[in-house]
């Protein structure tokens, strides 16, 4: 290893390497919330109190919620506010936004689905850009007692997962969590805001969208039951917690049935095409992307333009090769030859030429180069 | 024989088998949510979150061949909705990272010098986007090898490698360039 290489590994290991451990009174109190999960009767309000058939419920809560919605809490715009998102804020209040204010109840909560809005870099928090996601407001209220303010411990008892699911689609693969989605929450006057966040959900419009509402930190498979048939997310009427399902009201105009499969195919592969480049007409993801990922192939394609980035790409692939040769796993005039072919690789790519690097799972490659048109 | 508490005895067996992989993956998974957070009340947070959810669905993660991948993924989920509260926090309250193995005694100008250098790394991982950032500190944090990370991140093993390399090269071009300005 060069000097220069041997030193940033030693300052990497230096500046990373942690002795952190749980402290005994983190794991205490783990064990104690696990063994309170075990026994879920011993959590306050959430003991059924009576049984009505499931629809009967959905038709008194959606005549009657609608009223109580609308004074009792803050609007999509105002929990925008509250986050600091102005310009999520404004998109609320914009002609794009859906202002529903449905409301359930079950198990001593009232929870009510405000609003929703698609849209482009509407927040600013991450350092990515927040393109064409999909921004949904839920308030969470129990009738008994308020919620207590997020930086008190006995927050700490609560927990919901609230989550987009796509009809036909199982629900514990395809949800806020595989969706590169995320939540922000906050109390205000003893009621709990979640304004939860994922990739655009438009496209899927024809296919039939439903949000859940679940008293847990992540999918519960025991909340619903999947019906493959029908593709439908049921309530599971035996769940001992909270398990609610809306209905999301998009329009189907922008719902694009082509896009949505490419992007449902793609999502277990995390860093694959992104969102906001499928909506380029081209049939190569590589014209504007520097690094595909195609699972059912198991390779990696990158697109390099860089002399030192390719230098860097193939260090590490010298490093392999000379390993391998060593082992009698690769001959070392093909090696030679590997070395003569990127010295003229790297000559090509400072002259503009455009070098597209297939890695195979195992370990092998492929290069392709393309010459800048004139 | 060996003995066994009375909380374990009085579990059924998947429950047990669940503490059992507390106990064992609880290390390595406090120490990701430390490295990911660098705030001990948001690592305690992450690191309880992490396994109330794996704890819902035990019986995927028991059958799994890895159950620690399991839970780094999990623990990766989770921090993202974690840390846009943890960046608002930030900006009312600024935080100092803490220093878990910082060096015990700063006599010399040279203890300093490599504290100043070690903190600076530190700084530049924090700043290194997601995709190199995660398997940097599976890496060097958690000690996890190519072909784990490759399962935790759901990529191939030569693309977990050209990340750390490409990572690699990021952090030491900006160290240069540091103490080039200086």
């Amino acid at each position: 290893m060069k000097n220069k290489d041997k030193k940033i590994e030693i300052l990497l290991k230096n500046a990373l390497s942690s002795n952190a451990m749980p402290d005994s009174d983190l794991l205490q109190d783990l064990r104690l919330k696990l063994a309170s999960k075990e026994n879920p009767n011993k959590k306050p309000g959430l003991r059924h109190t009576f049984r009505i058939s499931f629809v009967t419920i959905m038709l008194f809560v959606i005549l009657s919620g609608s009223a109580f919605a609308a004074w009792q809490y803050l609007s999509s715009e105002e929990v925008a506010d509250k986050f600091d998102f102005p310009l999520l804020a404004e998109a609320f209040t914009s002609d794009n936004a859906i202002i529903i204010n449905e409301t359930q109840q079950k198990n001593g909560f009232t929870v009510s689905l405000l609003g929703l809005i698609s849209g482009n870099q509407l927040t600013n928090l991450d350092k990515t850009l927040d393109t064409l996601k999909t921004y949904a407001v839920v308030a969470i209220k129990m009738d008994s007692e308020n919620f207590p303010a997020l930086n008190d411990m006995a927050f700490n008892n609560y927990s919901f997962f609230i989550s987009p699911l796509i009809n036909g689609q199982k629900p514990w693969l395809y949800n806020i969590a595989s969706m590169n989605g995320g939540y922000n929450e906050i109390v205000s006057d003893g009621i709990l805001y979640h304004l939860i966040e994922c990739d655009e959900l438009e496209i899927f419009a024809d296919r039939g969208l439903s949000l859940v509402v679940i008293s847990s930190v992540f999918y519960d498979i025991n909340a619903f039951d999947y019906d493959q048939t029908t593709g439908l997310v049921i309530p599971n009427e035996n769940y001992n917690g909270l398990n609610l399902i809306f209905d999301l009201p998009i329009s189907t105009e922008r719902s694009d049935h082509e896009k949505a499969q490419i992007y449902l195919d793609n999502l277990w592969n995390k860093d694959s095409t992104p969102m906001e480049d499928l909506s380029n007409s081209t049939d190569n993801p590589l014209d504007f992307l520097d690094e595909y990922h195609d699972s059912i192939e198991e390779i990696t394609v990158t697109r390099v333009t860089k002399s030192e980035d390719y230098q860097s790409i193939m260090d590490i692939k010298f490093i392999e090769l000379e390993e391998m040769v060593e082992d009698g796993l690769y001959l070392q005039k093909k090696l030679s030859q590997d070395k003569i072919d990127f010295e003229k690789n790297l000559e090509r790519i400072s002259q503009g030429a455009i070098l597209i690097f297939t890695e195979y799972n195992d370990g092998s490659f492929s290069v392709d180069i393309r010459e800048p048109s004139n | 024989m060996e003995l066994l508490s009375k909380e374990e005895i009085d579990q059924s067996e998947s429950q047990y088998s669940f503490t059992k992989l507390v106990e064992k993956c609880s290390p390595p998974v406090y120490k990701f949510c430390r490295s990911l957070t660098y705030s001990k009340e948001d690592a305690d947070d992450l690191f309880q979150e992490t396994f109330l959810s794996a704890f819902e669905q035990q019986t995927k993660l028991l059958q799994s061949d890895n159950p620690q991948s399991f839970l780094f993924c999990i623990t990766l989920y989770l921090w993202k909705s974690i840390k846009r509260k943890y960046a608002r926090r930030n900006k009312i309250a600024p935080f100092e990272p803490v220093q878990d193995n910082i060096i015990s005694t700063l006599n010399t100008e040279n203890d300093f010098i490599k504290q100043e250098e070690i903190d600076m790394v530190r700084h530049l991982v924090t700043l290194l986007p997601e995709k190199y950032k995660v398997p940097i500190l599976l890496y060097y944090t958690i000690d996890l090898s190519v072909g784990e990370i490759a399962k935790v991140m759901k990529i191939p093993v030569g693309t977990v490698k050209s990340r750390l390399f490409k990572a690699r090269k990021i952090i030491e071009k900006e160290l240069e360039d540091t103490q080039h300005e200086k």
